[in-house]
């Protein structure tokens, strides 16, 4: 069985199925508003030149996450 | 009247229209200000341009 | 390239005939995802007959515009702001869907709702199309950008999406202005057709749970379609929006059906989310196909050096370089164009009109007063039109994602980083660019800084004194101490910014830190015409208003300086009555009124006049210097008054009253103190207008009056101190 890790520990380049949201408030609800629901496929393009935040890309289409956004997703 | 007079008269007039004008407009903000519930906004036209 | 036809609608909703409007007013709405071309869609739509105000209440932007359809009929188009969904989470999304409900304050419910969705994200769009479809307003979906999706391989098929959706879909390209006809036309025709309603199904336990929050919402008054909707996306807010506010015990059914929802395995919060985009990937994937090239796309590969570790800020740095630099350097020329245009026209008027005091109005009153906002003009637009095509290209976003690490250093967002750009060119677009950010305090402590960059109306300031008192020496080989003063002066005015953002982050405006949830557009080449009609649409704005207000203060400062009138005896040379005059007026008597306050910072009475003077715009201080010194038309080259100034003296003890630490402290006077109606007067209307915008115009100006003062009175004393004299 493939391990679970958090979003925000994945490497560039490297893809997760999304498994649980965590987290409160508004951030969760826009993410989800935006696709990001349980089973979706979700790759790390690249992080930031300064290490946050990171670019992520879900359902077709790239999106910028903070580091303390993306801990509270959890992925395989 | 002189051409002087008539020339201070003038002048008199812009200056006053000009205070009148400022004057409105501030006016205006803080009427606008009062009249809606959370003091914000200033639908059209809040003095500035913008 | 295909556009298909709208209007294949199931035979399960029987069309009623399409009503005629009768000559009335038809009420279209446009919403739409951010970056799908819904602004360019409204500008091809609509033209130049647009209007731009405000939503009463809040600081959301409030754009309309008209447009006749085939018919003749007059329509009028409310473009509401981009949303992702109507989960009313910011200013921006509360106002669309208040507009949606018909619960905007002064808004009429719209007749029509078209739905620009990005034919290249589909999936994205479609989620909040669905929202909209179950409002129970007659909906249009415009499919724009099918020319990129298609370049990207994506090909969506309109008719199998209209009868998917229940809603005609109308392909489109809004930056070639293709399918805008077909558009109008299905608009017209949607007023009479059913809504769609909700296109899926809930799982029985949910929808069960869901029920008594969906009565309470219809006896609040909503029609059942909305109250759905409503229903779903309460589950998962955080606080029930105003529009609301008025239905009985709206909060305890929420909370009922979220332990019903919850109690049935489910979890609530995410349950709108996993329904719709449930249903809408069955849709895609009967409408949509995409055959996937391989290769990497332009994009992709323009942010493979736009976002990367080395290139990325160092391509950023010359961007925003280039940026800073043609504020500078190419608007100038047109504004020494503009400045002797005016030049000429005040010597015109000059020798047509008889001496006197209403030559001196019009010449040295308005036409100055006038001038000295037109030379603005070139920085604005070229301001705007870079702003404009950084935005509309896609790259904005990337420079946010840049500097969002740096930015929250100081506490602000990545988004503050632009509009304090702008910041030295003008204040005044600044401030109104901060309208990008969502967070209201991050909003507040942008604006509330913005106006320490030191804008293009210091240099004047900055330029006359450094060529007066700073000797042109080199320093270190290569740089050049005039030059390095400057730059020491922007530095202060940055890091000071900065630092205040800080502060006022930690203090006043303390928050927690938002999201920096944003989507990273693909690139693509702004329309021409779409960004020349927005920047004309600024400017003009800005000429009209900006001119009106300095203007009249133009002429009442013009009056403070010529009356009471003097009279000097007969013999006296001009420069002396010239002086006289000066004390004499109101505006000198403030001037002496104020030396006790100013002496400690080294001024005498007539520095002090120039500083009254230049309350309302920082640029007069330089022509009044000019008018004190006698030097007639002064402007900041002039030798003439670099050499008055340096000639002059103290009454009673014979020192020179400039002296380069005078000069210093009083730039650095400059750097920080708010002297500019303009950006006082934006500053009221950003921050909220009325009572609380003109406190925080006044708690801004106090603050920065307090800075100025401070640091002005620590260079002088500290540098006397020191040695310096």
């Amino acid at each position: 069985m493939t391990e679970r890790r958090t979003l925000a520990s994945l490497a560039a380049g490297e893809r997760g199925k999304v498994m649980e949201i965590g987290g409160d408030g508004d951030a969760v609800r826009r993410l989800m508003d935006l696709g990001l629901t349980r089973g979706t496929t979700i790759e790390v393009i690249r992080r930031a030149p300064l290490g946050d935040p990171m670019e992520v890309r879900l359902r077709g289409f790239m999106l910028t996450l903070r580091r303390s956004e993306a801990e509270h997703i959890t992925v395989e | 009247m002189s051409g002087e007079m008539l020339q201070t008269l003038l002048v008199g007039l812009v200056v006053l229209a000009a205070l009148f004008y400022v004057g409105r407009r501030a006016w205006r903000t803080v009427l606008a200000g009062r009249a809606s519930r959370d003091g914000g906004g200033c639908g059209d036209d809040c003095g500035c341009g913008h | 390239m295909d556009v298909a036809e709208a209007g294949a609608i199931p035979a399960t909703h029987a069309p009623s005939p399409a009503p005629v409007r009768g000559g009335g007013l038809l009420h279209v709405a446009l919403v739409g995802n951010p970056n799908t071309g819904k602004s360019t869609l409204f500008n091809a739509l609509t033209g130049m007959r647009q209007r731009v105000g405000n939503y009463s209440g809040v600081t959301v932007e409030r754009v309309e515009g008209r447009y006749r359809d085939a018919d003749g009929h007059p329509v009028s188009v409310l473009d509401l702001p981009g949303t992702y969904s109507l989960s009313a989470s910011s200013p921006d999304e509360e106002i669309a869907l208040s507009v949606l409900l018909g619960r905007a304050q002064g808004v009429a419910r719209p007749d029509v709702v078209v739905v620009v969705a990005d034919a290249q994200n589909l999936e994205r769009n479609l989620f909040l199309a669905s929202q909209v479809l179950e409002l129970g307003l007659p909906t249009v979906i415009a499919l724009n950008q099918v020319d990129a999706a298609l370049a990207a391989g994506i090909r969506v098929d309109a008719i199998e999406l209209t009868l998917e959706l229940g809603a005609p879909v109308v392909a489109t390209v809004a930056t070639k202005g293709e399918g805008l006809e077909l558009l109008k036309r299905a608009v017209a025709k949607a007023v009479g057709l059913p809504p769609a309603g909700r296109r899926f199904e809930l799982e029985p336990e949910a929808a069960r749970a869901v029920a008594p929050l969906e009565a309470c919402l219809v006896r609040g008054g909503l029609n059942p379609d909305a109250a759905g909707m409503e229903a779903l996306r309460l589950l998962a807010v955080t606080q029930i929006g105003p529009h609301l506010a008025h239905v009985e015990g709206l909060a305890a059914a929420v909370e009922a059906a979220r332990a019903a929802v919850e109690a049935a395995g489910i979890t609530a919060r995410s349950l709108e989310a996993e329904a719709r985009y449930g249903w809408i990937a069955g849709v895609v994937e009967r409408t949509a196909t995409q055959t996937h090239t391989g290769k990497k796309t332009l994009t992709d590969r323009i942010d493979a050096v736009a976002l990367h570790r080395v290139w990325g800020p160092l391509l950023f740095i010359v961007l925003m370089a280039l940026v800073f630099q043609s504020i500078f350097s190419w608007a100038a020329p047109l504004m020494d164009r503009v400045e002797a245009l005016f030049n000429a026209l005040g010597g015109a008027v000059g020798s047509i009109l008889p001496p006197g005091d209403l030559r001196s109005l019009v010449v040295d009153g308005v036409i100055g007063g006038v001038g000295s906002v037109l030379v603005f003009l070139p920085q604005i637009v070229i301001l705007f039109l870079f702003i404009g095509i950084l935005e509309d290209t896609g790259y904005m976003a990337r420079a946010a994602f840049i500097m969002d690490r740096f930015m929250r250093s100081v506490g602000l967002h990545g988004r503050s980083f632009i509009p304090l750009l702008s910041g030295y060119a003008c204040a005044v677009p600044g401030v109104m660019s901060t309208r990008t950010i969502e967070a209201p305090k991050d909003r507040l402590a942008t604006i509330m800084v913005l106006p320490l960059m030191s804008c293009s109306a210091r240099i004047p300031i900055y330029t006359l004194l450094i060529g007066a008192f700073i000797p042109p020496v080199a320093v270190a080989g290569i740089f050049n101490l005039q030059g390095m003063t400057l730059l020491a002066m922007y530095l202060l005015g940055t890091l000071t910014a900065l630092a205040m953002a800080a502060v006022f982050k930690k203090t006043l405006l303390k928050g927690r830190a938002r999201p920096m949830i944003m989507e990273l557009p693909p690139y693509r080449i702004p329309s021409p015409r779409s960004l020349a009609m927005s920047v004309g649409h600024r400017a003009s704005l800005f000429l009209r208003r900006a001119g009106t207000v300095i203007l009249s203060l133009t002429i009442v400062l013009w009056a403070l300086a010529t009356y009471p009138k003097s009279h000097a005896a007969p013999g006296t040379p001009p420069a002396a009555a010239q002086e006289e005059q000066l004390a004499h007026s109101l505006l000198g008597r403030m001037g002496h009124a104020i030396e006790p306050a100013v002496r400690p910072l080294g001024y005498d009475w007539k520095i002090g006049v120039g500083i009254v003077s230049s309350f309302a715009a920082r640029e007069v201080f330089v022509a009044t210097m000019g008018t004190i010194y006698g030097v007639g038309s002064a402007d900041e080259t002039t030798p003439a008054l670099r050499d008055r100034l340096k000639a002059e003296r103290h009454e009673r003890t014979g020192l020179p009253v400039y002296t380069p630490l005078v000069a210093v402290g009083l730039m650095v006077f400059y750097v920080y103190a708010m002297m500019c109606m303009s950006t006082m007067a934006v500053v009221v209307r950003e921050t909220g207008g009325g009572r609380k915008g003109m406190a925080w115009a006044g708690f801004q100006f106090a603050y920065m009056l307090a800075l100025a003062y401070g640091a002005a009175f620590l260079v002088y004393r500290g540098g006397l101190a020191l040695g310096f004299h």
